[in-house]
Order: structure tokens, then sequence, then C-alpha cells
């Protein structure tokens, strides 16, 4: 039996990367070393397997829609960096939509309702006026926010435990 | 054929670069799937690849092949755009998939490990898959186009812009190593 080649040999013949003399010595030599034989069948296995679980993995997926993005992108060459898409689209997912809405109302509260507490506003008549909204600006008061006729709003009263107040 | 369809789209024609877009992109989507094992991040590339390819079809001499030349480019953008995601979420191989079964994923608790039971079942991709994720960027590549769209070593030292000695270095580091991780259904 010739010596036993290199793994890297071995990898060349496998992939069919190796021609003439050389391969004809390999192929003489694994008819008779098992060791040599085992490892190119280890090879051919580990390439079937790779390329089956990925096969497996990608060609039931549905690319109908690439060439609407492709086209799209091609249209606005400034929308070229997917990172910045996959981080666009992620605003526009609705759990995001949601805790988007939340945060906006919930700053956006904060900066209208805190100078509104120590605001001394136009008075406005109960009767005249349904409750809009009601904010918990902290446990020990309650704003409500009273919508008057015609459109104006306004804080009327702040009220909580130990605290009644119209504005 | 390609050649015909590249020219037409570089002089603006959308539906020969529509064409060659649905003509490769399952090929484009699955080494960008190989590369990333994310199939949102596989679209992404894809997306990007084609793009790229768009703004550079003027470039495109005609003396490598089409093909060879959008696996380069797809290469390209899926390695970086993994190097990028690496730095955000660092990935370990799992060795526990290969010593034993899951009960969740459809083996029965108790009962002895079986490489061949296991061979025909969907998990085997997943342990497959998340071997090829522990290989550097450059090294899965090379396997990715090798054993996925068996390209000669020659098409892939094109494809990724290195010597064929370069690419037999990786690809025989990656299988060494996939090999060492993947023993229990290699014998």
């Amino acid at each position: 039996m010739t010596k036993c080649p290199n793994r890297e040999d071995l990898q060349r013949f496998a992939d069919g990367e190796m021609k003439g003399g050389r391969r004809s010595r390999i192929a003489e030599h694994i008819k008779s070393c098992e060791l040599c034989a085992d490892d190119i069948g280890q090879l051919q296995r580990l390439s079937e397997l790779i390329s089956s679980a990925i096969r497996k993995e990608t060609e039931s997926r549905d690319l109908a829609g690439l060439w609407e993005k492709v086209s799209v992108g091609i249209a606005s060459p400034s929308v070229g960096a997917t990172s910045r898409q996959s981080l666009l689209s992620l605003f526009w997912k609705p759990a995001a939509k949601v805790a988007y809405a939340a945060l906006v109302v919930l700053v956006g509260g904060l900066f209208v309702v805190r100078p509104m507490l120590y605001s001394t506003g136009p008075r406005v008549t109960i009767s005249r006026a349904k409750v809009y909204s009601v904010y918990q600006y902290d446990p020990d008061v309650t704003v409500s926010m009273i919508m008057a006729t015609g459109g104006q709003s306004d804080i009327v009263w702040i009220s909580g435990p130990g605290r009644t107040e119209e504005n | 054929m390609d050649l015909e369809l590249v020219q037409k789209a570089s002089k603006g024609d959308a539906d020969a670069f529509e064409e060659l877009v649905k003509r490769y992109q399952q090929k484009v989507y699955g080494i960008a799937y190989g590369i990333s094992h994310d199939h949102q991040d596989a679209l992404d590339i894809s997306q990007e690849v084609f793009i790229k390819i768009y703004k550079k079809l003027k470039d495109f001499r005609g003396a490598s092949s089409f093909y060879t030349w959008l696996y380069r480019i797809t290469a390209n953008v899926a390695i970086d755009f993994q190097r990028v995601k690496r730095k955000i979420i660092p990935v370990e191989f799992d060795e526990k998939i290969l010593e034993e079964p899951r009960p969740e994923a459809g083996f029965p608790e108790g009962k002895k490990f079986d490489p061949r039971k296991i061979l025909e079942r969907k998990e085997i991709h997943g342990a497959i898959l998340r071997a090829i994720e522990t290989l550097p960027e450059d090294q899965r590549a090379a396997v990715v186009l090798r054993e996925l769209e068996n390209l000669s070593y020659k098409e892939i030292a094109k494809a990724m812009n290195c010597s064929m000695g370069t690419v037999m270095s990786r690809l025989h580091y990656a299988r060494r190593k996939l090999r060492e991780i993947l023993e229990p259904l290699l014998s």
C-alpha cells in the first residue's frame, strides 16, 4: 500500500479538484486504505449535510416580494442601507406602534399637564364641559382635563386625597 | 443569455433587470442564508445585493461570468452584514444539541440518541446550521459557495477575491472544525 496522502490532498480529491496522475494514485490508494476511504466518505457526507440543511431551509421560502423591494430600493437611491430599513420596519410593527404611541402620549402629557397644574387659566363652568381625559400625575393628585364647549380645553380642577381645588 | 440581460438592464431596461433578479434570487438568498442563518437578514442581504448589482451594472465588463460576479457581491455583502451583527450578538455553538435530544423537539425522554434516526429529522439541520455559525465569516462563505453552489476553487477564489491556496485553506479549516462538531452525525 502506498503512503497515505495528506488531508489537503484528500480534500482536493473529494472536491474533484485533482487531475491526472495524482488523482489516479489517490484513487488507487483508497481502494486499499480504509482510513483514507473513511476520510473521503466523511467529507462527502459533510457536503451532503450542509447542502441539504441550507436547501431545506431556503427552497420553500416565498421570494415573490423581493423584486418589489429591490425596485423600491432602486427608485430611491438614498434608501440603500438595509439596516436602516430594518430599523424603520421595526417601528411599524404593531407592538412597537403601541409602545411608541404610549411613549409619545406619556412624554407629551407630562409636558402639557405639568405647567397646567400651576397655571391660572380661565375658569370653565362644569355644566358647559365634559371630561376629556384623566391623568394620574402622582398618587396623591388626579388631574382631570375638561373639554369645554367650543373645543377649548383646560384643566378645571385638581383633586386628590385631602386636596380639591377648581381652576 | 445573462450578458444580454445585463446589457439591456444597464441601458435602463427594467424588465431585463427584473428577469435577472428572478433568475438568481433563490441562489442569492440561499448563499445569504447560508452565511447569515436568519431569514430576515437573508432577505435584507438579497435586497442590498441586487441594488448594488443594479448600481454597478455599467461596470460589469463580462470578463467573468455574471454569476461569479453576483456571488462575489453576495459573499461580500453577507460577510459585512455578519461582521456588523457579530459585534452586537456573539454566537456560540451549543454542544448540548448533539449530546442529548431535546424532548420538546420530538425525542421521547429516556430514549438513546440514535444518529440514524435523528438524520431523518429536521433538528439535524438546525445542528448543522449552528455548527456552520461557529465558523469565521470567510470560512463560512467558502463552505457555502462550495457546498451549496458547487463552485470550483478557482470560482470561489474569484468570488472572494483571494488566491486558490487561501480557498483551500479556508475549506480545510472549516471542514476540520465542522467534522469535530458534527462527528456523531458523520460516522
